[in-house]
């Protein structure tokens, strides 16, 4: 009788000793595994990266005649150096899916091998499946006379530096 | 001679690695199959229309087949190659030119990869036109469908391993398309697939981690479910 | 039932307090307490600084084989608003070097992947090279900088200076270095006195203060068996002998003596021998102390000596003078009056340890005398000294730092070897150089930049090859036994004490050059050094002119102008009103007396040289003081045509 009496007045108790001890437990150990996913996620996702650095010297501005397209491979980023003699920094890489697009001067675009889109001087889609232009890079000039391109920077078509 | 076989096949050592002789009745045929670690999958009985050849065309067995040879391919090419910029590429050049047989275990490992896309692709439409995916088996077809996946995933995973142009542009190419995916999910997915912003010596680590032992686990465990099904639910 | 309950529960919390150690711990990391101390500074200050993002920086050099995580702390090093600020947080002061492009570890080593403080300055256990001193800095400029003289790196220069001039090489193999001049010991017993050799091998320092010669702590007994077996050696070299004296040189009476003596002090004040030689510690520091010459050797060595200094000195640079006998014989009595030691005690009574030649041997092999000092018919190598040209690179556990009690750092033995070196082992042989804190530390300085660290081909700097420059013929003859490479350079060889001479015929006209031979007046009153009279001949002097103003010369510094009173009176005007020439310059007795007069200057420069060199003085001249007043074309012209009215 007593026995009954006892446990019926647990089930009755909202916060019993067993349920309480459930959730504990269950409490710890649903915290411990959205915490183990959490730590996974961070161990998982670098701290430092080995990359070439987005902001770099691109060369004395003596380097560059008037009116032409320079290459830089490693950084793929076209240096733009107007007739009047101004400068803009482009970015080479195809915004179609990622390819490196060369300066083609006999056809006056920039051309993408992969896929077949075409860019202007300026950046402007003129043929091929690429749904953007190229953007631009923010391009400074440091007190050696170098050109300090930061490819962290986006700037708009109407932002040129002068010389 | 007879003597010295009949000594051995009645020595305790003997006797307690195989159980059971030859089987000569078809309970002792059944038991030799039944309590067997690599036969006890097979069922004791089948029916007669699965041995028909033409009914299932060995699809299945043979995918899993070709995975084996991946897998023991693989560990053989893995104890040569370096999953590090520039050395990847090197020593792939190396299986190809020096290694013994090298040049061998990396073509059976290509062959058998893409014959292992093909024919799990048949299979699918095997299991579909014989109508092996309805009820109770909806379950089963969908593990097929993630499994076919996981091998399209190990053939991407696997594709950049050799680093040279092929691998990094194709690679390039496909991340950037997960790039595309919005609200900066795509970004964030990229990052850590490639372990940096740009494909490089992180992104071929991560993705021989993927290759070797990630990707493979998971296949694993869902054929191994995939297989058990179908054996649950009566054989093919 | 209740019981596993209790055990679930109790096991799950624990588990989840041990599982969360580590992401805790992740979230104190002590950079991250430095980067939030760094936030918080740049708020109080006046200037506007950008604040750090949280989380790990660093600089990766690839082709130097470094990531340098220094950044992470260190993150005020570019702002200008934080000079002078608490570390970690000041900005770097100015260098030569971009930060972004070499990392931190180059110059300032450590361990650059490290994280933490204590880390990061690398003292610890398995990494091999700990952070150096800021004292020492300039040893990491040595890494790359192989040249003799390193710009904004003058405790390295210095360094580099003390190793070849104390001649380490005698002992020491190492990379980069000549060899010095060090005069032979071939007939040392015939040229000085056993007292003067044993004074001197127990103490250089105390008869020529500024000797390389360093001191090998001889016991008295040891000095005694040296002094025996050197003064046995009493053969020069080639066979030379000593000639007798003169007959000039006797003196009979003691009027005959003064007058000898008057000449011996004119002739050596016309030889300016106090130009390379001090005396009694005043002059020049080129060659030894002439204050007690009298008291070291005789006066027939003097004799023979002055009169041909190459036949007992092969390859000295001193120069021969060409003096008559009686010339000579009057220097001699000088220096035996004015240039002897009168204070100079009686040696005390000694003989000779009956082994002193087998024991001396062995003694100059020990020390390896021989490593400077050439003798004929001793072997040719004594027992050597470790390599010094990977020296920076001696790793801790090669070092044996004895019972010195020293901090046990690389540096520290190496400063500590430079002033006290036998203080590390009892069989110690290395001589005391008597160097000063300030050289000892140069030293170390510049051993340390001989590492064995791979730099990259494209980032080394070598140091300019040496000039093969030999002259031949009757000049090269003459050059030799004048010794002008003791005070001059030529394409590139040479001491520079004097001028460099390689474009002198472009400089000055030949009429001043032979009349200067022949009177060597002094052109910079404030200068200690000056040209000594050798006595040319006419023949020898034109042979000398000759050969210059057909080789030294540079068709690029002619510049013909023809001199108008317009242009003259012009250049007046900027002399006196616009450049201030006067603060340095005299003419006619008015100025200052920096630079030369400037009196006779078209009699003595080319019209060419002056115009060049007004243009830009350290082209010509890199030592010199001249200012570079960027003169225009034709302010420079007027000024020419101004200083060549001046004849």
């Amino acid at each position: 009788m007593d026995d009954k009496e006892e446990k019926h007045s647990k089930e009755e108790n909202a916060m019993s000793r067993r349920y309480f001890l459930e959730i504990v437990g269950g409490g710890a150990v649903l915290t411990a595994a959205v915490g183990s996913a959490v730590v996974i996620g961070q161990y998982l996702s670098p701290n430092v990266l080995r990359e070439p650095a987005l902001r770099f010297k691109a060369g004395l501005i003596e380097n560059f005649s008037a009116d032409s397209i320079t290459l830089d491979k490693e950084q793929k980023v076209f240096i733009v150096r107007g007739k009047e003699g101004y400068f803009y920094a482009m970015s080479a890489v195809c915004t179609h899916l990622g390819c490196i697009a060369n300066w083609k001067p006999e056809d006056g675009v920039v051309a993408c091998p992969c896929h077949g889109s075409k860019f202007n001087k300026e950046g402007n889609v003129v043929d091929g499946p690429a749904p953007r232009s190229l953007p631009r890079f923010s391009v400074t000039l440091d007190e050696q006379g170098q050109l300090v391109v930061d490819k962290s920077v986006i700037v708009g078509e109407d932002v040129i530096l002068k010389v | 001679m007879k003597n010295a076989l009949d000594r051995i096949v009645r020595s305790q050592v003997w006797r307690s690695i195989f159980r059971h002789g030859l089987p000569d009745s078809n309970r002792s045929r059944a038991e030799t199959v039944f309590y067997n670690f690599f036969l006890h999958l097979h069922p004791t009985k089948v029916r007669k229309r699965s041995i028909k050849f033409t009914y299932t065309w060995g699809l299945g067995g043979m995918s899993f087949g070709l995975f084996i040879v991946l897998v023991v391919t693989g560990a053989l090419l893995m104890l040569y190659y370096r999953p590090s910029v520039p050395q990847a590429y090197w020593d792939m050049k190396d299986l190809q030119f020096v290694v013994s047989s090298g040049t061998f275990l990396r073509n059976m490992h290509r062959w058998a990869a893409h014959a292992m896309v093909a024919l799990v692709f048949l299979h699918m439409l095997r299991v579909f036109y014989t109508g092996s995916y309805k009820p109770p088996k909806e379950f089963n077809w969908v593990i097929g469908v993630v499994l076919f996946v996981v091998t399209i995933l190990l053939s991407y995973t696997g594709y950049l391993l050799p680093w040279d142009q092929l691998s990094f542009w194709g690679i390039s190419v496909g991340t950037n398309m997960i790039h595309a995916m919005p609200f900066g999910v795509g970004d964030k997915i990229a990052f850590l697939l490639l372990g940096g912003n740009i494909v490089g010596e992180n992104a071929l680590v991560r993705f021989y981690v993927l290759h070797c032992f990630v990707i493979p686990v998971v296949a694993i465990v869902l054929m191994a479910i995939h297989f058990w099904r179908v054996r649950k639910d009566g054989g093919v | 039932m209740k019981r596993s309950r209790i055990a679930f529960a109790l096991s799950s919390v624990v588990f989840l307090v041990v599982l969360a150690i580590s992401p805790v711990k992740d979230m104190l990391l002590e950079w991250k307490g430095y980067q939030k101390d760094y936030n918080r500074l740049i708020q109080d200050l006046p200037q506007r600084v950008a604040p750090a993002e949280i989380g790990i920086r660093q600089i990766w050099v690839p082709k130097l084989d470094r990531v340098d995580r220094c950044v992470t702390c260190h993150l005020g090093m570019k702002e200008k608003a934080l000079a002078g600020a608490k570390e970690p947080f000041g900005a770097h002061p100015r260098i030569d070097h971009d930060v972004e492009e070499f990392g931190c570890t180059i110059c300032h080593e450590g361990q650059g992947p490290a994280t933490t403080y204590k880390e990061s300055i690398g003292k610890v256990a398995f990494w091999e090279h700990p952070m150096l001193p800021r004292e020492y800095i300039e040893a990491a400029c040595g890494k790359c900088h192989k040249e003799k003289t390193v710009t904004h790196a003058p405790v390295l220069s210095a360094g580099r200076k003390l190793i070849e001039e104390a001649n380490c090489i005698g002992c020491h193999k190492i990379a980069g270095y000549q060899r010095q001049w060090v005069p032979t010991l071939n007939g040392i017993g015939s040229k000085v006195n056993r007292a003067w050799l044993y004074a001197w091998l127990k103490d250089p320092k105390a008869y020529f203060p500024k000797t390389k010669m360093a001191n090998f702590h001889f016991t008295d007994a040891e000095a005694d068996i040296m002094a025996d077996f050197l003064m046995g050696f009493t053969s020069f070299s080639d066979s030379a002998s000593l000639d007798p004296l003169p007959a000039e040189a006797a003196a009979p009476t003691e009027a005959a003596k003064t007058a000898l003596e008057e000449l011996g002090s004119t002739r050596i004040s016309e030889a300016r021998c106090i130009s390379c030689h001090s005396i009694n510690g005043k002059g020049g520091s080129i060659a030894t102390d002439l204050g007690k010459v009298a008291s070291k050797t005789s006066q027939q060595w003097l004799y023979n000596y002055i009169k041909s200094p190459k036949r007992f000195q092969p390859k000295v640079l001193m120069p021969r003078f060409r003096f008559s006998d009686k010339d000579l014989a009057g220097v001699v009595t000088y220096m035996k009056t004015e240039y002897t030691d009168y204070d100079l005690a009686e040696p005390p009574k000694h003989t000779p340890d009956p082994q002193y030649y087998e024991k001396g041997l062995a003694l100059f092999k020990k020390y390896n005398c021989r490593g400077c000092h050439e003798l004929e018919g001793v072997g040719n190598t004594g027992e050597v000294g470790p390599e010094l040209t990977f020296v920076g690179s001696k790793k801790l556990y090669e070092i044996d730092f004895g019972q010195s009690g020293i901090e046990e750092s690389l540096p520290s033995y190496l400063f500590t070897k430079m002033t006290k070196p036998r203080v590390f082992s009892s069989v110690a042989k290395m001589p005391d150089f008597g160097f000063s804190p300030e050289e000892a530390r140069a030293v170390a300085v510049a051993l340390l930049g001989n590492t064995n660290e791979r730099i990259p081909e494209e980032m080394q700097v070598r140091p300019k090859q040496a000039s093969t420059y030999d002259p031949q013929g009757e000049f090269g003859k003459l050059v030799n036994d004048l010794a002008c490479f003791g005070c001059h350079t030529m394409e590139g060889r040479g001491r520079l004490v004097a001028t460099d001479l390689t474009q002198e015929a472009s400089a000055a006209k030949r009429d001043w050059i032979e009349n200067y031979f022949k009177v060597p007046y002094s052109l910079r009153p404030i200068l200690t050094e000056r040209m000594p009279n050798f006595r040319l001949s006419d023949p020898e002097i034109k042979v000398l002119t000759d050969y210059m103003s057909k080789v030294f010369l540079t068709d690029t510094l002619a510049h013909d102008l023809s001199v108008t009173e317009a242009s003259a009176a012009k250049g007046k005007l900027l002399y006196e009103e616009r450049y201030g020439c006067k603060g340095c310059h005299q003419i006619e007795g008015k100025g200052g007396y920096v630079g030369p007069p400037l009196d006779k200057v078209a009699s003595r420069l080319q019209s060419g040289w002056i115009f060049h060199w007004l243009k830009d003085p350290q082209a010509l001249r890199p030592e010199s003081i001249e200012p570079n007043n960027k003169l225009s074309d034709q302010e420079a012209e007027a000024l020419t045509a101004y200083l060549l009215t001046l004849k």
